[in-house]
């Protein structure tokens, strides 16, 4: 469904992205970790338009979005859920869903109206707090509003930049069980994560970014935990003597 | 009377140039050109009506609309910059645009006497509400429903689909991008729009004051159209309305029996209103303070 092939990209002299090679399958959830600076955040906003690639190529759909605007790309039907989920502090819940059904502006109003029906079905907690401004929500429902938000462009490829950021335990497993339920309904997912743990339970495939270049793709289960989290959190490509099972992944599980 | 009309039409005016600065602002763009687009509407207004011997609501509409147009080739090159640039760029702008009435001359003679902008000079005998018997009030009333109207579109706007879009990439411009919003058109958008409500008040203030000459565009003006709506808390089109009475009519004319200490007290009273009312004359609480006196409580 996405092909990101050889894509690198740069802060100035800074080379964030050194030639990114990889492929998201459609309808499956797809993980991406890596440790802080590994250049996650920077692949997203690359793939979404916002960061524009020095190299490289990027193909959505058999089509090729290398180079296109945001706003292109959203319409091909790629949604990002930022980092640190910016939703619009001083807006109401619904302003900020409405803002973010922008392609459809000044047409299918009652379309529009409909989706956010569906939406608060969906997250029954964000029609409750409706005209509640949105930097007033708690985290968690700050990530929902986010996700809600991104459902708004009705994505066909949904991104997500490390949505269990700064929540607490239990706020994070209702968030992977939102990720879940969304491609359970047939959204594909691509996700970034930090919190190794909890995304190797949902994903279908994922791939490791150290140092800006994937150095491991493949299955859950092809790696041991052990090791993952270990690359995922140090950024180190070989094992070393150290106590990995209760770090940093709250909520963490006997398995 | 006529000394309250001739306040009505100040507020009027100042209302259009707070305005204006409203929806740039909302976009989260600082902009202090917003002077030199209503002295666009000035000056080509005025040489519509007294060169070409237009009737107002036509000069109006055309020099409102070029200064719309001059406002959006602004807003391009304000997308690469942000913040404070944004401030010292559209400054040299409103600038740049004062200079050349500054430099412009083109006179032709008119049953005798010569009329048109004289550079330095100025323009003057912009007589078109005179020669048409317009009074005072004629003209007072003129405003206020020009005035009116271009509230009502904003309050409009604020309330659609099209006014959180606006107010998004104020917010957030980064998330604003992640849904899909083309920053470019909406930034471009709202700056054509700020200009063409300024070049509205500034077509409209050539024709009540006859006289006009650059220094009336200067960077002073463009301070105060961003201040009205900022005092007014830029929650909806009524704040800065009630932040230019504020200013214009109780602190400038109001405070006028002070004599030389009225401009000491002026600035003072902005900075108490300020600290009074941090979020703006018009926040939260006045808006349900308002509401409440308006809707009947059902409760009992």
């Amino acid at each position: 469904m996405l092909e990101v092939n050889g894509i690198a990209a740069a802060y100035g002299s800074i080379e964030a992205l050194r030639g990114v090679d990889l492929s998201v399958e459609e309808g499956g959830i797809t993980c991406l970790l890596g440790p802080n600076g590994a250049g996650k955040t920077t692949l997203m906003m690359t793939i979404a338009g916002i960061v524009k690639p020095r190299r490289g190529s990027i193909n959505f759909l058999d089509r090729d979005i290398t180079g296109m605007g945001p706003s292109g790309i959203v319409r091909r039907g790629i949604a990002l859920v930022p980092e640190n989920r910016l939703v619009f502090p001083d807006m109401n819940v619904h302003e900020n869903l409405i803002a973010g059904a922008y392609l459809r502006l000044g047409k299918r109003k009652a379309q529009v109206r409909q989706d956010i029906d569906h939406v608060f079905t969906r997250f029954p907690r964000l029609q409750e707090r409706s005209k509640q401004l949105a930097g007033t929500l708690s985290g968690g429902e700050q990530q929902m509003l986010a996700v809600a938000r991104a459902l708004m462009a009705r994505p066909k490829l949904l991104m997500m930049d490390e949505p269990s950021l700064g929540l607490a335990p239990l706020v994070v497993e209702e968030i992977f069980r939102i990720i879940s339920d969304l491609n359970a309904d047939g959204t594909t997912i691509f996700l970034v994560e930090q919190n190794a743990h909890m995304a190797l339970q949902v994903a279908d495939h994922f791939f490791l970014l150290e140092q800006g270049q994937v150095t491991f793709s493949g299955k859950p289960g092809q790696l041991s935990e052990h090791e993952v989290i270990q690359r995922a959190y140090l950024g180190k490509g070989q094992e070393r003597e150290r106590p990995t099972q209760d770090r940093g992944h709250p909520g963490g599980k006997t398995h | 009377m006529d000394f309250f009309f001739g306040l009505l039409q100040i507020i009027g005016v100042h209302t259009l140039l707070g305005l204006s600065a409203y929806v740039v602002l909302q976009t989260g763009q600082v902009t202090l050109a917003q002077a030199g687009f209503f002295s666009i509407g000035a000056y080509v207004s005025a040489m519509l009506t007294v060169l070409a011997g237009w009737h107002i609501i036509p000069a109006l509409l055309v020099s409102a609309s070029l200064a719309g147009i001059v406002a959006g080739i602004v807003g391009f090159p304000a997308l690469r910059i942000k913040g404070l640039m944004l401030v010292v760029a559209t400054i040299a702008f409103g600038e740049f645009i004062r200079l050349f009435w500054f430099n412009f001359d083109y006179q032709i003679a008119k049953e005798g006497i010569t009329v048109g902008p004289q550079g330095g000079e100025g323009f003057k005998q912009i007589r078109f509400f005179p020669e048409n018997g317009w009074s005072t009030l004629d003209v007072a009333i003129f405003i206020w429903v020009i005035v009116a109207l271009v509230m009502l579109a904003l309050w409009w706007t604020d309330r659609s689909r099209a006014g959180a879009v606006l107010r998004a990439v104020g917010e957030d411009e980064l998330a604003a991008q992640s849904v899909g919003i083309n920053l470019t058109a909406v930034k471009v958008g709202a700056f054509a729009a700020g200009g063409f409500i300024a070049g509205i008040g500034g077509a409209i203030y050539a024709h009540y004051t006859t006289h006009i000459e650059h220094l009336n565009f200067g960077v002073m003006l463009a301070t105060f159209a961003i201040a009205y709506p900022i005092l007014g808390g830029l929650r909806n089109v009524f704040g800065t309305l009630v932040a230019v009475i504020f200013i214009q009519g109780i602190l400038v004319e109001g405070l006028r029996f002070m004599g030389d200490w009225r401009n000491l007290l002026f600035g003072a009273l902005i900075v108490l209103a300020m600290n009074i009312q941090p979020r703006g004359l018009i926040d939260e609480r006045s808006v349900k303070l308002v509401r409440g006196l308006f809707t009947r409580d059902t409760r009992n």
